[in-house]
């Protein structure tokens, strides 16, 4: 098959930056994999799944796992963590159907939060010892949130029962500072085994002029955990979105329509600052290790606020269902749709990955649409195993459509019809001002009929030239093409 | 068939002292059949006791232990010694029946056995001796030491017991009843590992540490970690089982975990883990008793499957560390392809290859050269720093469509 990738034999997938992961409820292990398929490692379940794994996710730290109840009268969701090659059970909330609530889920997300070490008191940079920290951001933080440092490169395997990390209980956010946040004790953990505790920004570690910086310690919180769910409390046949508290698994509010009716796949998302200079994983030599030095959350007043989404697949269209405002505010097409145009590949589950900007949607799919090497369109359905596609969240062009006014005119040599090209991203959004289009037609003349070969769209994403008609009747193809696929 | 080797009936093996020839208890014809690597019917015993089907064959340096299944009803472990008439005799018989407390699904054993050697001459009599290790007997020990290499008694063993034991003087009781040479070969066993499917509480997977003499619990570890366990053995001073692509590698005195090895046994599609029936082990690698073998067939460009049923053969898995994966990762994934006017920072992706041992540690000083099937890499080539990792930067040509960067240890 040609665009197998990853070949995992059950429905749920997620990623730890590197690699790629799946909950086997038949062997009773999680996978670890590559995306050639290449099993990297596994790690034995110490605690017993009762199914399917329907939704598998990571959170920084932990795995968790969505999976129906033994005799399907409610759902499972389990906190594991890898201690000693082991994938160990550390929390699980069983969520019975009952008089009020019915559960039927397919998906969920685990909304959490990467966040980083920032500069310390005394210009130290270092943590150990104090209780009020400096971190990238505190704007998600609540009295009683658990915060867990990871010394920078640790790996998904070590997160847990290590030196490498500490959990530190939040008191506290300090007023008027977006950053300080005052724990509940002092941090004590040596990961770096020099006695300093977790470390800030180092710009010149190796004293090469801060050439070669590594990135800073990295710090993760769990909230909330979001369910889409067939049913909604004492109303069975409407779905919903529970919110529900990842410490404690207590529900805290659903949120209802038939807008989360099949959802399938489920992720969250949070846009995270770009950072500059430093930040930039290619903007200096490679190795430069800085790459995940982008956690503050955005806050964009024009775009719903805090940017911060629960993303919910539904059918071809991929829901953006903001956790601050508690409302969809936007959506995306996704390329699940087979060549029919019509029906689509069912979305398993979802993960996101990357980087601000180069953010990265995987879907877990039985199956794909795509150009061949002849540029033919051709679906592969793979029976034995589920792949990835991936498409980018970043803005970019999805659709141009080409629209001649009048689209019939005689062919006397003069008569003129005004061609506009509208283009959109995937979001459906028009573009900005500016983009160039080039512009060709197939009448068969040496010159060109249209007015320009290149024409740039104006603020409402529209792009405009004028073809005049030549002295032969005939049908005549104009194709708009924009230079730079990418929008921002 | 182009992978096979031993040919087993059934799936239970282990591999001799020497690490040249394996044996099978086969039930089918009550016998304990000897063969070479290449499957050759070396010699046949036969038993002089019925069994059932053998579901784990151990060796001891000695004995032969077997483990057979009585469904969920409980196990049997058998300890056999081949006389010098060739017949395979029934040695120690402990059986175990499911109760309400312990409740037994089993399909693997590991017997728990160490070897030494005489560090000096040992002559009929003597009771006192040295040996070259010393690091594993304890009083208490019974050794078996032989086959005696020593003018007038060779291949002869003696049995016995150690009474006390200073640094790498051993005393033992009785005093040895022949002589033997530097070198001879001492064995002896302690405990008996058994996985079980079942466990006490209704828990899912246990694993039960016995007394070999009576089978007396010495200690019980309940987890899923040790449910459908079908191949096990000890090896190394530790107890080896596989757990799905893993071998799990336990301590045998704390049952903690001493370290995993990723094996690969996975099928065709990169997807399911095949079953291993059996373990055993000699020198620096682990042979695993299976029904296929998976291999990359040149000719389609594709894993193909050798399935060996109703056979069995071995698949190896070194304990040497060995580069056994690359990781290559591309950050973006996606990047736009070279066109003039595309800012240069959309047309580029930073390329991190880890390279790993079978134990998942990195490894380090060994170079990595990198290839694209569309834009170019830079460098192509590097050397693994302590994290087992190179980086390259590439950037995009023309080409739009899937591009493969692939990455080849040296």
């Amino acid at each position: 098959m040609v665009r197998e990738n990853i070949r995992f034999s059950e429905k749920n997938i997620t990623n730890d930056g590197t690699y790629f992961y799946c909950m086997l409820d038949g062997s009773q292990a999680l996978q670890q994999k590559v995306d050639d398929g290449t099993v990297a490692f596994t790690y034995p379940l110490d605690t017993a799944v009762a199914g399917d794994i329907k939704a598998l996710d990571w959170d920084g730290v932990y795995f968790w796992s969505l999976e129906d109840k033994a005799g399907g009268t409610g759902v499972v969701i389990r906190r594991w963590g890898i201690e000693s090659f082991i994938c160990k059970q550390q929390q699980k909330f069983q969520f019975d159907d009952g008089a009020t609530h019915t559960y039927d889920s397919e998906a969920f997300a685990i909304e959490h939060y990467r966040l980083t070490v920032g500069t310390n008191i005394n210009g130290t940079n270092y943590t150990v010892g104090l209780t009020d920290i400096e971190l990238s951001d505190n704007s998600m933080l609540e009295p009683g949130d658990v915060c867990t440092f990871v010394r920078r490169n640790t790996s998904a395997a070590q997160r847990v029962g290590t030196g490498y990390v500490e959990q530190a209980t939040v008191a506290s956010t300090i007023s008027g500072s977006s950053t300080q946040v005052r724990f509940t004790a002092q941090m004590q953990g040596d990961p770096h085994g020099d006695g300093k505790g977790f470390r800030g920004p180092e710009i010149d570690i190796d004293g090469l002029g801060g050439t070669n910086p590594p990135t800073p310690d990295e710090v993760f919180v769990t909230k909330y955990i979001w369910l889409a769910n067939d049913h909604t409390p004492n109303n069975p046949s409407v779905p919903s979105l529970y919110k529900i508290r990842a410490a404690s698994g207590s529900n805290i509010i659903q949120f209802s329509g038939a807008q989360y009716t099949g959802i399938a796949g489920a992720a969250f998302y949070t846009k995270y600052s770009m950072g500059t200079g430093l930040d930039d994983p290619l903007g200096g030599a490679p190795g430069s290790g800085n790459t995940r030095y982008r956690t503050t959350v955005v806050t964009d007043s024009s775009a719903g606020g805090r940017q911060t989404y629960i993303l919910l697949a539904r059918g071809s269209t991929l829901l953006f269902f903001n956790t601050s405002t508690n409302v969809i505010d936007r959506s995306m097409v996704m390329s699940n749709v087979k060549k029919d145009t019509i029906a689509t590949w069912t979305i398993y589950d979802m993960v996101v990955e990357g980087l601000e900007p180069n953010i990265v949607l995987y879907r877990l799919q039985n199956g794909a649409t795509y150009k061949n090497p002849s540029l033919v369109i051709t679906d592969e359905s793979w029976s034995g195993s589920y792949n990835y596609e991936k498409q980018f969240l970043r803005r970019v062009i999805n659709s141009i459509a080409v629209v001649a006014n009048p689209n019939i005119i005689p062919a006397d040599g003069g008569s003129n019809s005004w061609i506009t090209a509208v283009i959109r991203d995937q979001y459906n959004d028009t573009i900005p001002t500016g983009k160039s289009v080039n512009w060709s037609e197939d009448s068969g003349d040496v010159t060109s009929r249209l007015g320009s070969g290149t024409t740039v769209t104006d603020e409402f994403g529209v792009a405009r030239n004028i073809y005049q008609a030549g002295t032969t009747e005939q049908d005549v193809k104009i194709t708009a093409a924009v230079v730079n696929g990418l929008v921002d | 068939m182009t992978y096979e080797n031993v040919r087993i009936q059934h799936g239970n093996f282990a591999v001799d002292r020497a690490g040249t020839d394996f044996f099978s208890m086969d039930h089918d014809n009550q016998r304990l059949v000897k063969k070479s690597a290449a499957g050759a019917v070396l010699f046949s015993f036969f038993l002089d006791m019925f069994i059932l089907e053998v579901q784990s064959l151990q060796f001891d340096g000695y004995y032969y232990w077997t483990l057979e299944r009585q469904g969920t009803a409980g196990f049997r472990v058998r300890k056999w010694e081949i006389g010098t008439d060739d017949l395979v005799r029934v040695v120690d018989e402990l059986s175990f029946a499911s109760g309400l407390v312990n409740r037994y699904d089993t399909y693997a054993l590991a017997v728990e056995a160490y070897q030494d050697t005489l560090d000096n001459i040992v002559v009929a009599g003597q009771s006192v001796f040295d040996v070259v290790e010393g690091d594993f007997i304890r009083p208490g020990d019974v050794l078996v030491i032989g086959p005696s290499t020593a003018v007038g008694f060779e291949g002869e063993y003696a049995h016995t017991t150690v009474a006390t034991k200073v640094g790498k003087t051993v005393t033992v009781t009785p005093p040895a009843t022949i002589s033997f040479s530097p070198n001879d070969i001492i064995c002896f066993t302690r405990s008996l590992f058994v996985f079980s499917d079942a466990a006490p509480s209704g828990l899912t997977g246990a694993l039960y540490k016995l007394r070999y003499t009576d089978g007396f619990h010495l200690a019980l570890s309940v987890s899923n970690m040790f449910w459908g366990v079908r191949a096990s053995t000890f090896f190394q001073g530790k107890v080896l089982f596989v757990r799905g692509g893993e071998i799990i590698w336990l301590n045998p005195d704390s049952l903690e975990i001493y370290r995993s090895q990723a094996i690969d046994n996975l099928d065709q599609y990169h997807a399911v883990h095949r079953t291993t029936y059996d373990l055993t082990g000699f020198s620096n690698m682990i042979y695993r008793l299976e029904r296929e073998h998976i291999y990359w067939n040149v000719g389609y460009s594709r894993y193909d499957t050798e399935d060996w049923s109703p056979l069995y053969n071995y698949n190896t898995s070194p304990v040497v560390p060995e580069v056994y994966f690359v990781a290559v990762k591309a950050e973006p994934p996606i990047l736009h392809k070279y066109v003039s006017g595309v800012p240069a920072v959309d047309t580029k992706s930073l390329i991190t290859v880890t390279v790993l041992d079978q134990f998942h540690s990195p490894v380090y000083n060994r170079v990595v050269n990198l290839t694209s099937t569309g834009g170019a890499l830079s460098p192509i080539q590097g050397t693994t720093d302590t994290n087992g990792q190179i980086r390259s930067e590439y950037t995009s040509n023309a080409f739009a469509g899937d591009v493969t960067i692939g990455a080849t240890v040296t």
